[in-house]
């Protein structure tokens, strides 16, 4: 019977306690300038602002930006964190819906939660938007959907990468064996970017060796063994790829045991680029270990996705359907040099 | 005497069974004014439409409290059961997506799922029976395992939550099953009539299907029994062994039921749609009454506890609270139930000394 007790308390404590501690560190995290803000005017507007969760720097950023720049533009927010839980994600939208909110911001738990979100909200007549994940059947909803264009922005990063290891062949006579970590090909953002990278990799196929497929399922601890199993059959890499740079942190520690985690001065360089932007990837590229990023661009995704909303309000426009590019952008050891806060990454590494 | 006789009805109002109730609707009636949208019809339709698929798990998880046990599987139930709809309904599915699933063109091709070739209603209700005998037989074997081998229900269940999760991702790859058939999903989100919300029908009947069994039936005197005193149950002779494993059984087949409902509501089979609920199953139920002491609880009590839940969760939202305290008020308000369940017992047992 004490058991049972202690383990009620226990349960509920957690729950208390989690909230708590997240609260501080949301408050942490929360530091961002409103610089290139929104170009409308959102007052007397009320907007649901439903996401998954703050687990990674990418959400949190936009969080932080949507966050400041509609309370700037006069926004009345009603937030939700569904913390990963896809029913909790659709009870949420049902209850902005019957709060009969102006509109509701979205980052949908996957792009299958994405339709049946966009579902609920078209059923009430309230225009949604989904920040960088688009439904996965748009042809059956009403939606405003911002992505990033994964294909080219991968592309771009790679293409530095497998530049300057060709130009390091040529001298060395040493053919390029690549890792090509793959994320969840679930995900549309992880096909796209896999596309991207093999775009890249055919341009120098007279040059390529080995092309070693890592999958990640967008998992660091099948991404660390999966990596791992492939560095016990060959060490001679010359270009590594990654579907995120949230990973960054497991190809470290797999690089570091075979001798491999070396800055771009040092012989044996892996040419190294990723996709995301995170102040986690400025850091390493500063210190010169990783030589590209796929840049998202966080901010310019929330500004387009808001700004269509509010164009949506204004005209009265209940269902608005829309797909929304952001470019994105590659960026390299080179282009840093001359403009770092292009990505978002950089902002936040140089704002700490 | 003003004094005592206040303390009186005050002490009949905490022990009364209806306390919940009370204080759900005097708790709507402040938030109400607080935020008069709470009065809303759009707000109360979705106050009940969010508490059936929740009170279906928490009638299963009241059977077993009753008991003086805990089922922590059953998201896990809830999960895989939504994927074993998936793969019997599904519609088309991606070689790119499911190639690597162990069942890969044997049980789902490109083609769809086991039942997409049958006619709509037929593939409906067969998948139907068969999401509710995986629940059941989950349940039946949490329940073999605790009354035949005496396994304590926390670790028991906790390894069945570790377990059947593992085996709902490993079997669609982690990916989500779409194109449900309709006739299914209107199961989670239809209107019978276009007036009658089909998750109320069936959560209502499955209620009152509970509330006969446990008041009306010789087995639900055993439940309370075994539930009370254990020791106790045995010596009268009640098969303490066999009620274990009927009680976890049925659990398991609310959450079956339960996860019917989600999985139409998403219209997909999600293997992890069940993460995150066990919080919500839990507490919903303590806060009805239902005391995890064992022996004291009535279905009808986890409607009213949810009812509560429910309606706190929507107030959370209606005054604008930050999403992160809302965990936090939601932990400390179940600490608060838990320690009330305690207090009430307490005056109770010296009440009828």
């Amino acid at each position: 019977m004490k058991i049972r007790k202690l383990t009620a308390m226990l349960l509920a404590g957690a729950m208390a306690v989690s909230g708590t501690s997240m609260t501080a560190m949301a408050a942490e995290v929360g530091k961002v300038t409103v610089e290139d803000g929104l170009d409308c005017d959102m007052t007397d507007m009320t907007i649901a602002f439903i996401y998954q969760d703050l687990e990674t720097e990418f959400w949190v950023e936009a969080y932080n930006w949507a966050m400041a720049n509609m309370k700037a533009a006069g926004a009345t927010i009603i937030e939700y964190n569904a913390n990963q839980d896809v029913n909790k994600q659709l009870e949420d939208v049902m209850d902005a819906c019957a709060q009969n909110v102006d509109a509701i911001l979205c980052v949908p738990q996957d792009s299958d939660a994405a339709v049946t979100s966009a579902q609920a909200a078209n059923e009430s007549d309230v225009p949604i938007a989904f920040i960088n994940r688009i439904p996965s059947d748009m042809e059956s909803v009403n939606s405003i959907a911002c992505q990033a264009d994964n294909e080219a922005i991968a592309q771009g990063a790679m293409e530095y990468c497998m530049a300057q290891a060709a130009a390091r062949a040529e001298e060395t006579g040493e053919k390029i064996n690549i890792i090509d970590m793959v994320g969840d090909l679930g995900d549309v953002n992880a096909v796209a970017r896999e596309q991207g990278f093999q775009n890249a990799i055919a341009q120098y196929k007279d040059q390529v060796g080995e092309v070693y497929t890592v999958k990640t399922d967008w998992d660091a601890n099948t991404a660390l063994a999966n990596l791992q199993t492939v560095l016990q059959k060959d060490t001679n890499i010359q270009v590594l790829c990654c579907g995120s740079d949230f990973l960054y942190p497991q190809i470290q520690s797999a690089l570091e045991e075979v001798g491999l985690w070396k800055t771009r001065d040092e012989e044996g360089h892996v040419f190294m680029c990723a996709v995301d932007g995170d102040s986690g990837a400025a850091a390493l590229m500063d210190k010169g270990y990783v030589d590209a990023t796929g840049v998202q661009d966080v901010y310019n995704e929330c500004k387009l996705c808001i700004e269509a909303l509010v164009k949506a309000v204004e005209e009265g426009n209940t269902q608005p359907n829309e797909l929304l590019i952001d470019e994105g952008l590659a960026q390299t050891a080179e282009s840093m040099k001359t403009d770092r806060s292009a990505m978002w990454g950089f902002q936040v590494l140089d704002a700490k | 005497m003003k004094a005592n006789s206040s303390k009186q009805i005050f002490v009949k109002l905490l022990t009364s069974e209806f306390f919940i109730l009370i204080m759900s609707a005097v708790y709507y009636v402040v938030i109400g004014i607080i935020s008069p949208r709470m009065f809303s019809g759009n707000m109360i339709n979705n106050i009940f439409q969010n508490m059936w698929p929740l009170l279906a798990g928490c009638l299963g998880q009241t059977f077993v409290l009753l008991l003086g046990g805990i089922d922590l599987s059953q998201t896990s139930v809830i999960s895989l059961c939504s994927v074993v709809s998936g793969i019997l309904l599904g519609g088309k599915f991606q070689e790119l997506k499911f190639g690597t699933s162990p069942l890969w063109g044997n049980l789902i091709k490109e083609s769809g799922g086991v039942f997409s070739g049958l006619p709509e209603i037929t593939g409906t209700v067969l998948a139907i029976v068969v999401v509710l005998l995986v629940g059941t037989l989950i349940g039946c074997i949490n329940g073999l395992f605790i009354a035949k081998l005496n396994m304590p229900p926390f670790m028991t269940t906790l390894i069945s939550q570790m377990l059947w999760a593992a085996i709902a991702l490993w079997l669609v790859s982690s990916q989500n099953c779409t194109g449900l058939n309709p006739s299914f999903n209107f199961l989670g989100k239809g209107k019978l009539g276009g007036f009658i919300y089909m998750p109320f029908l069936i959560v209502i009947i499955l209620l009152i299907i509970c509330e006969m069994l446990l008041s009306k039936t010789v087995f639900g005197k055993w439940i309370y029994c075994v539930g009370s005193n254990s020791r106790a149950a045995v010596v009268s002779g009640i098969p303490k062994n066999l009620v274990i494993v009927c009680v976890y059984s049925i659990s398991g087949f609310c959450a079956a039921v339960a996860s019917v409902l989600y999985t139409g509501r998403q219209m997909m089979g999600r293997p992890t749609i069940g993460d995150g609920m066990l919080n919500d199953i839990l507490g919903a139920t303590v806060i009805g009454g239902v005391s995890m002491y064992g022996g004291k609880g009535k279905a009808v009590w986890a409607l009213y506890g949810v009812l509560f839940y429910c309606i706190m969760t929507t107030s959370m939202n209606m005054l604008h609270l930050n999403s992160f305290l809302t965990q936090a008020v939601k932990g400390c308000i179940i600490l608060l139930a838990v320690s009330l369940d305690v207090v009430r017992t307490s005056i109770q047992q010296r009440m009828t000394k």
